[in-house]
């Protein structure tokens, strides 16, 4: 468990004696009660400070510029689409972070051999005319396009663990990190060679091409973009019923308590970090077919920066639990979508703006948002 | 029955890795030695997967032999039967490169022994399919049989005292070895293999610095290894002197990266705070230098009379500017722990990354900071490969000066308290705010030292150069070398910067090597080649360890 | 570390300074020591003078070449590559120069000047290396720019369109693209008074090029008296998703977008802009974006876009005779594969034409080439007839002929609709 947060933040005086903190009650009685707990929470004061700036900035935009509602309201959808994915791929992150305490660096590459496999099939699907038939033949060849990069991704999943972690799984933590990044590069650049370096262009299937408008208030909802937000939905709540209600998930959950006491207890490790493994990287594949439906493109580095937001995401909202992970992917896609507006700056600010949110999160609240929740241990 | 479903297995693995490069286009990019790389590979994967086993079946020829024979066939008709299916559909003009990018008719026809017409036309490729089969079936025989040789007893007489000092010796001519193959080099006239003089020159350098490092890790100290390093030193001193230009600008980069890495290694190896954002104290350094210094830079621009630093007032300027962005990075970080701590270093790096891109009024955005001048020492100009390259080695002895003394001083000591159990070393009256915000201010020093140097050697820095694969290839280096150990962080900035640099010419395929590299490295020898003796100890995995490393 | 090993290492770091001192005297004579040269084919004569490239005979003319393979326009960096190849071919199969072929290295400098400085360094190091064909984009030649004008190798770059990349203090950079400054004016010009839009939005993907691009537009076009809306706004290279972008560009209610940047962010914008309610607002965009990649990505949403194109002042005859040469070699026709084959095909052109007006044979029959010489002549190219016309070389190594042309996108295909070339 974590330290108790106020025991070793007395911070500036200190830094001259190395070994001796000074005693606390030499300064409280002259100086006010407001110091005192400044000093004291040096790092909780320092993130209220920042909190306070960002208000009194954002206020000042609104002031200046004010966007009608019906814009936060379009940007919020926006956001909540971007959200969608990241929770699909932030989940797989979470998963085997809960279990194995370990970042899975590679995964963001993972879902992109899904969004690979989804490609192939859409085009062989085109070929055969399926695509654009019907309503039914097009809504079936999203399904199999799905199920083709959720298998793809899972046979790469299951085989990243059990060539580049499972050797590693009694080792220390910098080393199965290591091993993860080189499996991320090797995986990338070897769909740069397999795949070539260019752009592979997705053409939505017929019952995907359009949008809904809402009234008159100028809201367009993408078809995919509602695709994405109700499927990774749906998703999640199957993932925690799994996790929650069924056999596996509960021998999961005790893989993640003990992984001793749950051998002794008849549980059969290996498999069910497997298993692990095959739920994360399926909802990966499944990300990587919907990020390419969505915005129409997949190529051998499209993995990398989902991969980061959804880890970041992942950390957000407490890394290891899943409904965090939901909460922090969507609030990620929310303050890149709102945030640039927001703070009255132009529009590439905005991974500047999400990795601040990430910082002052966990300023706060140094385990995210929602807290480890899998397993209370740590390394 | 068992027997054959084993060989099967081996078979099928086997058959995976060469299809997987066959795929990345190996072929294609070999050319006509393709089947001799991919039968050597057969033959070589097959004396490992049948070498392996145990004694009573590795013994038992038929057995072996039988098991080689079903892992060259199963993978040479595997391998046949994918071509065959691309040969067909290359003739039907359906072009497989839309989705295997490497997989043309020039693929095939490697494979086969055809030309590119003949693919596309009416020849069949099965007799050439027919050959591959056998060659590989063939070649997994081989394997097989070469696992009857009578190895262990070699080894037996290797291991005893005979040979452990013909090792020693070895070691101790080995660095002279590789120096007087690469002045051999210099010599006219003398060309070996064929190959690019300038990459196999730079290769000798490389075994050169890799086998001196291990030469004195292996000596006793006393007077020989003292004469040792004195000659090893003056070899490496005059080297910039024999090597040209390019070899120079590659250990150039080496070397900012060995600076970097000894900077990391206080950070993690000593104090053991996983930082992924390494990168943004070396953006910090070099954009602090160029700032200051290029007469394009807002600050020369703007500040009227201030016509920029030269280098040698740049640099503490740029330390200082690192050390004191450490500090403030480290600030908010210092109640997270472990992986919450990469994350967040990481987001800084990105951070920083995205500021000097967006504040583009002062930092010049995508377009850099062009023009830094190069270091000035008594009016001679330092900017070219070489002197840049004795400038890093400089830099590079003052930073291990300095962490040499800094890990056997009480600091380090107590760096290396918390970073084996923070609990502890509170309770043991460490003050961990300060020793967390010394760790990482003198890291962003060194990086910082290393981001200005880096700056004058570029010359033109751009946002591009900050991003997160320096934090990675930083963090990877030092962890290959050996983390914790200094002639670790050498070795490994040779394994992982300057080895790519001579295969740039097989681009590609060199990153995906770096990620098997990483991988293997970590599987094989996670304490990295060159381990510091107490982390070779914590590090090493152990049977019981699990319980120690979740807790 | 014992103290002695400090004590020693100390030592020496004051030893290496003062040979680095030493170093810094001896290293140009290096340079210019032909004896250097690590290839034993090509021992130069004893009485070299200055800075010459000495060629063995048998022995190739080397030319570098950087150009992007990687990167956000690797499409474009293999055509470009191919040209190359192909200009090459054809100079050899022409007999070469005085009996020499020519050879191309080529690297990747992957369109950023990070890979580029490493790129040329390695020229700047190969001593057999006399001009350089490249780089692709602005930030990789940026990059190339210092070293190689330290090194005295000049370059001829195909593509690099920014401003800043030729000037009048350097006298090895060349190029036979067109000037983004004259691109601007152009674009800002027919959108307002062809087109009649007042009302602009600015983007740019952050790179050097587009962003450049994009301020120039801006400029050009307030001085015209048109609207620029809002700030210009920024996207990434490497993200696929900008519809909250272009919804906050949107809520200015501009007329058209103006994009600077490369192909697949163009497209994907061109895409995205039909989902957040910009169905009437025109897409424009640039040299970068033009291109059979760009409809493909966009999709049906590329109906109807804009760009702009440095194009050269191309002869149908012996653009048709290229065409087929490129596609019998292969297997693509060079339209499909990116716009710039024939200013790549003529930077080399322009680089031999220079190297057989200033090589000569010496006694032993090494070939001879004076680097001064060479720059002189790149820069003094004059009526060489090229695929993109005639070049002419102005005094700041602006070479290109031609003008901007202006597309737009009709039935899928990319249609000119104004400028340079049409009656």
């Amino acid at each position: 468990m974590i330290a108790p947060a106020d025991s070793n933040n007395t911070l500036a005086i200190q830094l001259l004696g190395i070994m001796e903190p000074i005693p606390q009650n030499l300064r409280q009685s002259s100086a006010g009660k407001i110091s005192s707990w400044i000093r004291k929470n040096f790092i909780t004061s320092l993130g209220i400070f920042i909190v306070v700036l960002l208000i009194w900035r954002i206020v000042s935009v609104a002031q200046q510029d004010s966007y009608p509602i019906q814009y936060w309201a379009f940007q919020l959808i926006n956001g909540l689409t971007l959200g969608g994915v990241y929770a699909l791929i932030a989940l797989g992150y979470t998963l085997v972070y809960g279990i194995l305490f370990m970042i899975n660096f590679a995964h963001g590459e993972v879902m992109m051999m899904g969004g690979f496999a989804g490609f192939f099939t859409l085009q062989l699907l085109t070929y055969l005319g399926w695509t654009n038939d019907t309503p039914f033949s097009s809504a079936i060849s999203v399904v199999v396009m799905m199920l083709a990069g959720m298998t793809v991704s899972v046979l790469t999943g299951v085989i990243l663990e059990r060539i580049a972690y499972r050797p590693l799984r009694a080792a220390p933590r910098l080393v199965p990190l290591i091993s993860a990044i080189g499996a991320s590069f090797f995986l990338q650049y070897t769909a740069l060679l397999m795949f070539g370096a260019i752009p592979h262009n997705y053409h939505k299937p017929s019952i995907f091409v359009g949008v809904w408008r809402i009234g008159e208030t100028g809201i367009i909802i993408s078809y995919t973009g509602a695709f994405i937000f109700v499927t990774s939905i749906i998703m999640m709540i199957g993932l925690y019923i799994i996790v929650q209600r069924t056999k596996l998930g509960r021998s999961m959950r005790a893989v993640a308590e003990d992984k001793q006491i749950a051998t002794l207890m008849g549980i059969d490790v290996d498999k069910v970090i497997v298993f692990t493994f095959i739920l994360g990287s399926a909802l990966a594949g499944a990300g990587g077919v919907m990020l390419g439906l969505h915005n129409t493109v997949i190529r051998f580095n499209s993995g990398f920066i989902p991969g980061l937001k959804a880890f970041t995401a992942a950390v957000l909202g407490g890394i290891g639990n899943i409904p965090g992970a939901m909460v922090g992917s969507l609030l990620l896609g929310i303050m890149e979508a709102l945030g640039p507006s927001a703070l009255g700056l132009p529009t590439e600010y905005k991974d500047v703006i999400a990795f601040s949110i990430l910082v002052l999160v966990l300023i706060f609240r140094p385990t995210g948002l929602l807290g480890e929740v899998l397993s209370n241990k740590k390394a | 029955m068992n027997n054959l479903k084993e060989g099967f297995r081996y078979g099928l693995i086997s058959y995976g890795i060469i299809l997987y490069l066959n795929l990345l286009g190996i072929p294609l990019n070999f050319g006509d030695i393709v089947l001799t790389i991919f039968s050597l590979l057969i033959g070589l994967l097959s004396f490992a997967f049948l070498r392996k086993r145990p004694n009573h079946l590795r013994k038992n020829l038929r057995n072996t032999l039988v098991q080689g024979l079903i892992i060259g066939l199963v993978s040479g008709l595997g391998l046949s039967i994918v071509t065959y299916i691309f040969a067909s559909l290359q003739k039907d003009g359906i072009n497989v490169a839309q989705v295997f990018a490497q997989v043309k008719p020039e693929h095939t026809g490697a494979l086969t022994g055809l030309t590119k017409e003949e693919v596309l036309g009416d020849v069949s490729v099965l007799p050439g399919l027919l050959q591959l089969t056998l060659l590989f079936t063939f070649a997994g025989f081989i394997g097989s049989a070469l696992t009857q040789l009578p190895v262990e007893k070699l080894r037996k007489q290797f291991d005893s005292k005979s040979g452990l000092k013909t090792i020693s010796r070895a070691l101790f001519v080995l660095p002279f070895f590789f120096y007087g193959l690469f002045m051999l080099l210099k010599v006219e006239g003398v060309q070996i293999a064929g190959t690019e003089e300038n990459n196999l020159g730079m290769l000798f350098i490389f075994l050169f610095i890799g086998a001196a490092l291990f030469a004195l890790r292996a000596v006793e100290p006393g007077r020989q290894k003292s004469i040792l390093v004195i000659l090893l030193v003056v070899l490496m001193l005059l080297l910039p002197h024999f090597a040209d230009l390019k070899q120079n600008a590659i250990l150039g980069v080496v070397g900012i990266f060995i600076v970097m890495g000894i900077g990391l290694n206080i950070v993690v190896g000593y104090a053991g705070l996983l930082d992924l954002g390494y990168v943004a104290f070396f953006a910090v350094g070099a954009y602090a230098y160029a700032l200051l210094s290029s007469p394009e830079s807002y600050v020369v621009l703007n500040l009227p009379g201030f016509e920029g630093v030269n280098f040698w007032a740049g640099l503490p300027i740029a330390i200082i500017i690192g050390a004191f962005a450490g500090f403030l990075l480290g600030v908010p970080v210092l109640r997270m722990r472990g992986d919450y701590l990469a994350i967040v270093t990481l987001g800084f790096g990105e951070i920083a990354r995205l500021l000097v891109l967006n504040l583009r009024d002062y930092t010049g955005g995508p377009g850099g900071v062009i023009n830094i001048p190069a270091p000035i020492l008594f009016g001679m100009d330092l900017g070219n490969p070489r002197d840049i390259l004795y400038i890093a080695m400089a830099f590079g002895l003052i930073v291990t000066f300095f962490t040499v003394r800094l890990r056997d001083s009480r600091l380090g000591r107590a760096w290396i308290a918390m970073r084996e159990d923070e609990d502890v070393a509170q309770a043991m009256g460490i003050n961990l705010v300060a020793i967390k915000l010394l760790a990482f201010a003198s890291g962003a020093a060194i990086a910082g030292m290393a981001g200005a140097l880096y700056a004058t050697r570029q010359v033109n820095i751009f946002p591009d150069n900050f991003a997160l694969d320096v934090s990675i290839n930083v963090l990877s280096l030092i962890i290959i070398g050996g983390i914790g150990s200094l002639e670790g962080v050498v070795l490994g900035a040779i394994v992982l910067i300057g080895l790519p640099e001579i295969l740039r010419t097989v681009d590609e395929y060199r990153i995906v090597a770096f990620g098997a590299l990483l991988v293997t490295m970590m599987i094989v020898r996670p304490e990295g080649i060159l381990p510091s003796t107490r982390r070779k100890r914590t590090l090493h995995v152990h049977e019981d360890s699990e319980s120690t490393s979740t807790k | 570390m014992s103290k002695r090993l400090i004590v020693l290492l100390a030592t020496l770091f004051v030893a290496s300074l003062l040979l680095a001192a030493c170093g810094g005297g001896a290293t140009e004579a290096v340079v210019e020591k032909p004896a250097e040269t690590m290839d034993p084919e090509m021992v130069m004569p004893e009485e070299a003078m200055g800075d010459v490239v000495v060629i063995a005979p048998g022995d190739p003319v080397r030319i570098g070449v950087s150009v992007a393979l990687t990167g956000p326009i690797p499409e474009f960096g293999l055509d470009i590559q191919q040209s190359y190849e192909l200009a090459i071919v054809d100079l050899n199969a022409a007999g070469g120069v005085l009996g020499h072929d020519y050879e191309l290295d080529i690297q990747d400098g992957a369109c950023d000047g990070d890979a580029a400085t490493i790129v040329a360094n390695g020229f700047a190091a190969d001593l057999t290396i006399v001009a350089v064909a490249g780089g692709t984009c602005t930030g990789e030649t940026l990059g190339l720019k210092p070293i190689l004008q330290e090194a005295r190798i000049p370059f001829v770059s195909a593509s690099a369109t920014n401003p800043k990349i030729t000037n009048a203090d350097c006298d090895i950079c060349n190029r036979v693209a067109l000037s983004d400054k004259l691109q601007a004016d152009v674009d800002a010009d027919y959108i307002y008074n062809t087109l009649g839009l007042t009302q602009a939005a600015v983007m740019h993907d952050n790179s050097d090029y587009g962003l450049g691009l994009a301020e120039l537009f801006e400029s050009a076009f307030k001085a015209l008296g048109g609207t620029v809306l809002g700030e210009l706004n920024g996207i990434q290279v490497g993200d696929t998703d900008f519809r909250a972008a272009l919804t906050l560009v949107g809520t200015d209610s501009p007329e058209f977008i103006f994009f600077g940047g490369y192909v697949t962010e163009g497209g994907l914008i061109a895409a995205q802009m039909k989902e957040v309610g910009m169905e009437d607002v025109v897409f424009f965009s640039d040299d970068g974006v033009y291109g059979q990649p760009f409809i493909d990505a966009a999709g049906a949403a590329a109906e109807n876009a804009y760009a702009s194109f440095v194009a050269g002042d191309e002869i149908a005859e012996v653009n048709a005779e290229f065409d087929a040469k490129y596609e019998a070699a292969y297997g693509t026709t060079p339209d499909a594969q990116g716009p710039f084959h024939a200013q790549a095909y003529d930077s080399v052109n322009m680089i031999a034409a220079a190297i057989a007006s200033v090589a000569v044979e010496d006694a032993d029959g090494n070939l001879v080439i004076d680097r001064e010489a060479l720059i002189k002549a790149i820069r003094t190219t004059s009526g060489l007839q090229g695929l993109t016309g005639v070049l002419t070389c102005n005094d700041i190594g602006d070479c290109g002929a031609g003008g901007i042309q202006i597309f737009q996108v009709q039935g899928g295909a990319f249609i000119q609709v104004s400028g340079f070339g049409l009656d």
